[in-house]
């Protein structure tokens, strides 16, 4: 097992709330709006549910595996080589994950920030902190997480709250949306918004046992739950679900509303330093996971020599897309309509083989 | 009846008419020289003592018998004739020898010496007295007559002897009186006494000293007692240069290493003072001359050795001395035995007096520091209005002191440690044993001890050399000159090192708010240090972040500025001909010309010229156009800021991190600086000091008192840092104020 060093579950949570709920701040409640409608806060709660389920099949996974990461155990339950293969497309999607949101952010911050810049000087940039991130360590970012979380929070509650006034009430009806049936089923889909928890196995050797790992889990899944919920009845109560489908950052058009008096206005700054940082978290727990697993599939023991490779390559396939449109319409709605199978199945289907080959892990080390 | 009137007119003719005593060498005489006083004594009617026998009463019985025997030879003296007189000396022989066998075993000050003393008046008298017993034991050479010629050759050499060495050693006191005597016996053999004997075989031994000394004028004038040819031997070896690991027994060696090891006499500091303790065992003292207080070495060290009077009660057959000079003759506080020259050396350059004695395997170091040094002043880098006002100064010793006046407890252990080879850079690590962690300061020993350099001059460069990862940019060890501070973060748990020659005490392992916070803050109630936190805080995010926020608010997102207020900016750099990342860097130039031109302009001077420095250039460069009026808002602000962070290395990574956030928000604007601020952080929460992450309690979140930014009242920081992994975690108890609030009173 590589040594990873150690972090506490305040850390891990906060690693994994930024992780998961930065993607409500992009693209995704406007395309979940078109879904839904007006339901859109209550079917993210729906999503965390279904996600939190599904989570649990990886929990148990864990617990019968204890002290071994999701690639040891596929090593173990599989043999090595189908292991090898499993870990290598869990790579190979969550580098594939991590460009994409990357290239999602860099659209973005070309539309509002920075329109003049071409992406690929964005793209590099960008992977410049991702890769000081990765450079130093998993315990760096777990660190780096729980050091911003304050900031990222104290600047999520200022949006919210600075931008009461401009909420209706009215706007929340009809509050079915497009119909129960309907939102239940996106909500469930659309599970893999939360699919990021599922990187837990890869780190999971670095946790402290199965138990820190179910609270880790389950506490991530609830928080993000909440706090994209309370993000989007907030979008839901500000603009009218039609405009809220145009929109493609609602929560940053949300933050330039803010007028309170005249003399507090245009907070998007504050809105704009979430958004970097969140965003780095994302795509470095990704990038980083996806590091790992190919470094024990192909038992690399320093990682620091394929992190600049690896960021090469997200680099290459985040310029993949050729555009806004075909980043958001098809990659991203790609994976967050399918995405649960890739986070969640392996899981799942190595907890199946596990039973079946009655293999289990040395719970002595529990 | 006749007959006693006979007798009666002789007692009468003897007290009217002079008549010539019979023995000339009777005659009485005023002594020519002090050192005779001991004949004195046989004229006043005295029984005649050695000093060692009027001192030591010990041994009257033996002395008795002695003083008995020379009594009877005398008497035999008096009717000279050879063979009666070799005879008695027969006849008394065998009970001098048992009874001066072990008096005269520990008479000379040197077992080796005398032996071959013994040896050499041996070698020169078996031509004489083939036909006397031989043994080894001197006392037996009490007894030798010596012939005449002898005896007249002898006396001039003595003469010579004496004048070279007189005021050494009480023997050679007794040798110039015995000079005389051999005047006498020269005119008369009778006149030959037994005691006049032994002190001519004495002389002999003298004799060859002197010879020994003309070979060694150096060792000579100082004393120094050398033994026939050994001694030139001896003095030859030393020139070449002896190497020694451990004090050696002979003296001469041990002052031949040093001589060779400190380039003496090239080397004209180190002073290696000869002398005879209680003017019998010679000893030497090694001191650098200015690095010792003069008062301690001449008031409270020689004196005291040399007196006679110090040692009445010491044993001389003893082999070492130490002991009981360690014990009952010096008065000086610190002295502790030593026998590597590994340990002497550097306690000989550090300032102590070390005393070597003949025959010792060991040698005793004296605390005798007394170097010019600065007095205790108020510091000059972290002053506070509420506090104590002391700083520390460049004496270790009373750095040391000035915390023990604050930590009064049995449990701080105080540890020196050597960390330079060739300049001896001595240190003291300082730990609160029961609370420090065992494995920090195993750690911070570990570091200090294996260090490999030549030379350190200050804690500035200990701190480099221990401190985890040189390339961060962040301190790693945080420097106070604060006693009060050390000693608080003494009783936290942490490590403190102080350095001889540096006002400061390092304190390890640290974490950023150590850099943050500052001693007054503990002695204000926690509203008014809160809201001090709180200004600093604010200080320290405008200084790092204020120029280059400005870069990027003016370079690409102008539509977050207020209207008027762009409108403003916009005017007032219209005339400016710099883009403005030259501007903002010229200026952060000037600005940092201007304080670096401050500190190093002495006193009242370098604060004037820091602030007409900033006022005339400002307003000129803000005339001449070359600057925006906003922009010298920006960097004096920034300025401020930094000058409220109370750490000057933390104030002074600022400086360059706000360089590297106005390139990065002149590229990217604020997504420059959080891509600048994520690989600051990335390095920053990956540091360690001695193990402890740099951002504890917060990254990795720890139990922790409410005391990082806002200050809880003092009675609530119950627990020592969880980050320390202290012995003791509580630092008060459950109910701190033991007190009842709301009860007693003027007014219940």
């Amino acid at each position: 097992m590589q040594k990873e060093g150690n972090f506490g579950y305040r850390e891990a949570i906060s690693m994994f709330v930024i992780a998961m709920t930065i993607k409500f701040f992009f693209s995704s409640p406007a395309a979940a709006s078109k879904l839904v409608g007006t339901a859109l806060w209550y079917m993210i709660l729906i999503s965390g549910l279904t996600a939190a389920f599904l989570f649990m099949f990886q929990y148990l996974l864990l617990k019968r595996f204890p002290n071994l990461s999701i690639m040891e155990i596929a090593d173990n339950v599989l043999g090595k080589f189908f292991g090898s293969v499993l870990s290598l497309l869990c790579c190979v999607f969550f580098i594939f994950t991590a460009s994409i949101d990357m290239r999602e952010f860099v659209e973005v911050m070309k539309i509002f920030v920075l329109p003049e810049s071409p992406p690929s000087f964005i793209m590099i940039i960008f992977s410049l902190s991702v890769v000081a991130l990765s450079f130093m360590g998993l315990e760096t970012i777990a660190r780096f997480s729980k050091f911003i979380v304050y900031v990222l929070g104290a600047g999520f509650l200022a949006v919210i709250l600075l931008s009461v006034s401009n909420f209706k009430i009215y706007r929340i009806f009809p509050i079915l949306g497009y119909g129960l049936d309907r939102t239940i089923f996106t909500g469930i889909v659309r599970s893999s918004f939360f699919g990021t928890i599922t990187v837990i196995g890869v780190f999971a050797a670095s946790l402290h046992g199965p138990r820190e790992i179910k609270r880790i889990g389950f506490s991530s899944i609830l928080i993000s739950g909440i706090v994209t919920s309370v993000s989007a009845l907030s979008f839901v109560l500000t603009f009218p679900y039609t405009t809220a489908q145009e929109l493609l950052s609602p929560m940053y058009a949300m933050a330039s509303m803010v007028d309170l008096g005249g003399f507090l206005q245009r907070v998007e700054p504050i809105f704009l330093f979430l958004w970097n940082f969140g965003t780095f978290v994302e795509v470095t727990v990704l990038f980083y996971a996806a590091v790992m697993i190919y470094c024990h599939v192909f038992r690399i023991s320093d990682k620091k020599p394929v992190i600049l490779p690896m960021a090469i390559l997200m680099y290459g396939m985040s310029l993949i897309p050729r555009s806004l449109n075909e980043v958001v319409n098809l990659w991203v709605h790609l994976l967050r309509q399918w995405g649960w199978i890739p986070y969640f199945l392996p899981s799942i289907f190595l907890l199946i083989v596990s039973k079946f080959r009655k293999k289990k892990g040395d719970i002595n080390n529990a | 009846m006749m007959g006693m009137v006979c007798l009666m007119l002789k007692r009468l003719k003897r007290l009217f008419i002079y008549t010539e005593p019979e023995h000339k060498s009777e005659e009485f005489r005023f002594p020519e020289d002090p050192s005779e006083s001991s004949k004195w004594g046989q004229f006043a009617g005295y029984e005649k003592k050695s000093r060692d026998e009027e001192k030591n009463n010990t041994n009257n019985d033996e002395e008795q018998a002695v003083s008995n025997i020379i009594n009877t030879i005398k008497k035999s003296s008096q009717s000279f004739d050879y063979k009666e007189y070799q005879a008695n000396q027969t006849n008394v022989y065998n009970k001098l020898s048992s009874i001066l066998k072990t008096s005269q075993e520990s008479s000379s000050y040197g077992e080796n010496q005398s032996e071959k003393n013994d040896k050499n008046n041996k070698q020169e008298n078996s031509d004489n007295y083939k036909s006397e017993p031989e043994d080894e034991n001197s006392s037996i050479r009490i007894l030798r007559p010596k012939r005449i010629e002898e005896l007249v050759k002898n006396k001039n050499i003595n003469k010579d002897s004496k004048i070279k060495r007189a005021d050494e050693d009480g023997r050679e006191h007794k040798n110039s009186v015995n000079i005389e005597n051999n005047k006498k016996e020269t005119e008369n053999i009778r006149t030959i006494d037994i005691t006049s004997d032994f002190k001519i075989c004495e002389s002999n031994e003298d004799n060859k000293d002197a010879k020994n000394s003309k070979n060694n004028k150096e060792d000579s004038n100082t004393g120094e007692k050398k033994n026939g040819g050994d001694a030139k031997n001896e003095t030859d070896k030393n020139k070449k240069g002896i190497k020694l690991k451990y004090v050696s027994k002979s003296l001469d060696e041990n002052i031949g290493f040093l001589e060779s090891f400190y380039n003496i006499p090239v080397n004209k500091d180190l002073i290696i003072k000869k002398f005879n303790i209680a003017k019998r065992i010679p000893a030497c003292l090694v001191y650098v001359d200015g690095m010792i207080d003069k008062l301690i070495v001449t008031q409270f060290a020689l004196p005291q050795l040399m007196d006679e009077h110090a040692f009445r009660h010491y044993d001389f057959e003893c082999d070492c001395p130490l002991d009981y000079i360690e014990k009952n003759v010096l008065t000086i506080h610190q002295m502790c035995r030593m026998n590597s020259y590994e340990e002497i050396n550097p306690q000989i350059v550090s300032g102590l007096a070390v005393l070597f004695i003949d025959g010792c395997d060991e040698c005793l170091v004296m605390e005798s520091r007394g170097f010019e040094r600065r007095g205790i002043a108020p510091p000059a880098t972290e002053t506070v209005i509420n506090g104590p006002q002391e700083g520390f100064t460049e004496t270790l010793r009373t750095n040391i002191t000035q915390v023990r006046r604050i930590v009064k407890s049995e449990n701080l252990i105080t540890e020196f440690e050597f960390i330079s080879k060739k300049n001896n850079f001595l240190c003291a690590i300082m730990y609160m044993e029961g609370i420090a962690n065992p494995r920090i300061v195993e750690e911070v020993k570990r570091r200090v001890k294996n260090l490999d350099v030549d030379y350190i001059s200050g804690s500035g460069m200990l701190e480099q050399l221990i401190e985890d990862k040189p390339y961060m940019i962040f301190p790693q060890i945080v420097s106070t000159e604060r006693p009060d501070r050390a000693a608080s973060f003494l009783m936290e748990g942490k490590v403190i090192i102080i350095c001889e020659g540096t006002p400061f005490a390092l304190a390890m392992p640290i974490v950023f708010f150590d850099l943050f916070h500052t001693s007054e803050e503990s002695n204000l109630r926690w509203q008014y240090a809160t809201f001090l936190r709180i200004i600093r805080l604010m200080g320290l995010l405008l200084a790092t972040f204020l120029p280059g926020m400005y870069t990027a608010l003016i370079l690409f997102h102008q539509e977050m500025i207020p209207t008027s207020l762009l409108s403003s900016i916009v005017a007032t750099r219209v005339n400016v001909p710099f883009p403005t990342l030259v501007e903002i860097l010229l200026m952060e130039f000037s600005f940092e010309l201007i304080r670096e031109g401050g500190i190093r302009v002495p006193g009242v001077t370098g604060n004037t010229l820091g602030i007409i420095g900033a006022l005339i250039l400002g307003q000129a460069a803000v005339e001449a156009g070359l600057v925006s009026p906003i922009l010298i808002i920006i960097v004096a602000v920034s300025g401020l800021g930094s000058f409220s962070i109370p750490n000057y290395s933390l104030s002074l990574a600022i400086r360059i991190i706000r360089i590297s956030f106005i390139i990065f928000g002149q590229i990217a604007g604020f997504f420059g600086i959080s891509v600048a601020f994520t690989i600051l952080c990335a390095f920053a929460l990956s540091m360690k000091s001695f193990g402890v992450p740099f951002f504890s309690p917060v990254a990795p979140a720890t139990r922790s008192n409410a005391d990082k930014v806002v200050r809880a009242p003092y009675y609530e920081h119950v627990w020592r840092p969880d980050w320390l992994n202290t012995q003791d975690e509580r630092r008060m108890g459950d109910k701190a104020r033991g007190w009842k609030p709301d009860i007693g009173g003027a007014q219940r």
